[in-house]
């Protein structure tokens, strides 16, 4: 069950996540824009991770608190890196390489909030929360 | 010559002054516009000032309240929109440049304040996309950083920047915003307002922008608790073109309930991460509803992933709805550099995480509601903000670094499951800028949030004060 209390809560950018989640280590650190969830540091921890979102109103500041992450805990995403890689084969190069890098990490964010998502168990009856009803006109 | 006092008055005292013809709403317009227009591009505020209708619609009540058709406590009175409401006449920009010549019929909400009688008088700022790109920084707007008029080195908040700013400024008695994720109570903070941020479905988005079809919520920016109910009741209530508004017209009323204490819970550990001014000051207001209300500390919600489930969404319905600005590069049109390349990572969000947030929906709800209904709670009490307003020309994430965090993520929660929520202004921290109080509340419960918000508001005069150099 995923749990987003007390540390996990505060935020500064999606972004500024991803990059100080790399950054990281034991410590959860910043959510992103969103100021939604926490990423806990990515490995070994089984914990479910923070949302890089956007959001309206922009999340609270917290201050980093972890210190830097060894060189093995810096390792990429490949799910991410090949999402990217598609983006990169659609929109070519209409962006510099820094800022594929930071659509990569948002990526990695993103798939972190999903991660935190699946964590969390739910009965497999349970259906999204939309509404669609079939429609019929007032003509024959 | 209308002093400016007059557009710090709260609503039913400035509709008595109107019903009475002691003022006259076309005088009251033209002042308006002229404080729009002296004091709005120091605030970044104002995107339009819709100088013709306004007096068209100021005029049209002037007669009819002396022909003895008085339409309620909104006739006559001027009032702002965030500019991603539409309004005819006026182009809708949502503030992003690539959007700035499109143009739209009344949305819902504007044409049932013009049915109340309310006079337009400014379409106002709001941050790009209502913050949907992911920006970080308070320069995110072709209208600049929006400024609040307590302080005009800092931000005035997001994403409605422009109604918060206006109503702290007296440039309108209120405004409208909208929320997705804290922008109606955000800017009410950091602007020294009120703000109501109403359940879900209360009130009809159409015409306004979507960022996120299932989270976007329409409210009232505006100077007391009961201001916010008289606009509330005026905007709230069924429509066809939104299929999602619900059959739940809002009737205003300060009153609390009859025969029991109120009961209000306080979030654990909800101010610990905050700047000692907000703690201090959210102690004080917890002293204060403690007075008429019965409080219970150290409550904790139910534990679901309200964040991430309400990021994705949020990320996979703007990827939708601007797939197109992505697609075709116009995104790179944005003002803040960051908006320019926010739009992409949500192209490639995976369906069924999308699916997976929506089906945590509704345990999340039914869960949250027996949560206060069980306990009894009639609201939450939390600081809106941990901090003041952010400094203009700093990243947020560089504003306060001596922050913490922490608390229960009562924001997350309230948006994914679409419940009521009103900011009202509750002392001053650094800087002499605005600190706030807000109260959340089970689904369909602005009433009770209003009543209680009100009494605070008895028995505190936050919301009475004004900004250097505005009155």
């Amino acid at each position: 069950m995923a749990d987003e209390s007390s540390a996990l809560n505060p935020s500064t950018s999606r972004r500024e996540f991803a990059k100080t989640a790399l950054a990281a280590v034991a410590v959860p650190v910043l959510a992103p824009l969103a100021g939604c969830v926490t990423a806990p540091a990515p490995a070994p921890s089984p914990a479910p991770a923070e949302a890089a979102t956007p959001v309206a109103a922009p999340a609270p500041p917290v201050a980093p608190s972890a210190a830097p992450q060894g060189p093995g805990q810096q390792e990429r995403d490949p799910v991410a890196l090949h999402l990217t890689e598609g983006l990169k084969a659609k929109y070519k190069d209409r962006l510099t390489d820094a800022q594929w890098d930071e659509v990569r990490r948002s990526v990695e964010g993103n798939l972190r909030a999903a991660r935190a998502l699946r964590s969390f168990e739910i009965p497999i009856q349970t259906e999204p929360a939309f509404v669609f009803r079939a429609y019929r006109g007032t003509g024959r | 010559m209308i002093p400016a006092e007059t557009f710090y008055l709260p609503l039913p005292r400035l509709a008595e002054m109107i019903r009475t013809r002691r003022l006259d709403p076309v005088e009251l317009a033209e002042a308006a516009l002229q404080r729009l227009e002296e004091h709005g591009p120091r605030l970044n505020a104002v995107v339009t000032v819709t100088r013709e209708r306004a007096l068209q619609e100021a005029r049209a009540a002037r007669v009819e309240i002396a022909a003895g058709r008085w339409r309620g406590p909104l006739h006559g009175v001027p009032y702002g929109a965030k500019d991603l409401i539409a309004a005819a006449g006026y182009p809708t920009t949502w503030g992003a440049q690539p959007y700035r010549e499109q143009r739209y019929p009344d949305a819902t909400v504007v044409a049932k304040l013009r049915a109340a009688g309310a006079v337009l008088v400014a379409k106002l700022a709001s941050v790009e996309l209502a913050g949907g790109m992911g920006y970080e920084q308070a320069d995110a707007s072709f209208t600049g950083p929006g400024k609040t008029p307590w302080n005009l080195e800092y931000w005035s908040g997001g994403s409605s920047s422009g109604p918060g700013a206006a109503v702290a400024a007296g440039l309108v008695p209120f405004a409208i915003g909208s929320e997705t994720w804290g922008s109606i109570i955000t800017p009410a903070a950091f602007s020294g307002v009120t703000g109501l941020r109403p359940t879900y479905g209360r009130v009809s988005r159409a015409g306004a922008m979507a960022l996120s079809w299932t989270m976007d919520k329409i409210g009232p920016l505006c100077r007391t608790a009961e201001d916010a109910g008289l606009i509330l009741q005026a905007i709230a209530g069924p429509d066809p073109a939104d299929a999602n508004s619900a059959d739940r017209p809002y009737r205003a009323s300060v009153a609390l309930p009859a025969r029991r204490r109120p009961r209000v819970g306080v979030l654990k550990g909800v101010a610990e991460g905050s700047q000692a001014e907000v703690k201090q000051n959210f102690e004080r207001s917890v002293e204060v509803l403690a007075g008429f209300a019965e409080i219970v500390r150290d409550v904790t919600l139910p534990k679901f992933p309200y964040g991430s489930a309400a990021g994705v969404i949020i990320d996979a319905e703007a990827a939708s709805i601007f797939e197109e600005l992505v697609d075709s590069g116009r995104v790179h049109q944005l003002t803040a550099p960051e908006d320019r390349i926010g739009g992409y990572a949500g192209q490639v969000v995976l369906a069924k995480d999308y699916l997976r947030a929506l089906r945590i929906r509704t345990p999340a709800a039914v869960a949250m509601d027996r949560f206060l209904a069980d306990g009894g709670f009639d609201a939450l009490a939390h600081p809106t903000r941990p901090t003041v307003a952010y400094p203009i020309g700093k990243p947020f994430n560089e504003a306060y670094k001596d922050l913490a965090g922490g608390g229960e993520p009562i924001g997350g929660a309230a948006n994914l499951l679409g419940l009521p929520g009103i900011a009202v202004p509750n002392g001053f921290g650094r800087e002499n800028l605005p600190t706030s109080l807000s109260l959340t509340g089970r689904a369909w419960d602005e009433q009770l949030l209003i009543a209680l918000a009100h009494q605070y508001q008895q028995r505190t005069d936050f919301h009475k004060r004004v900004p250097p150099g505005f009155g």
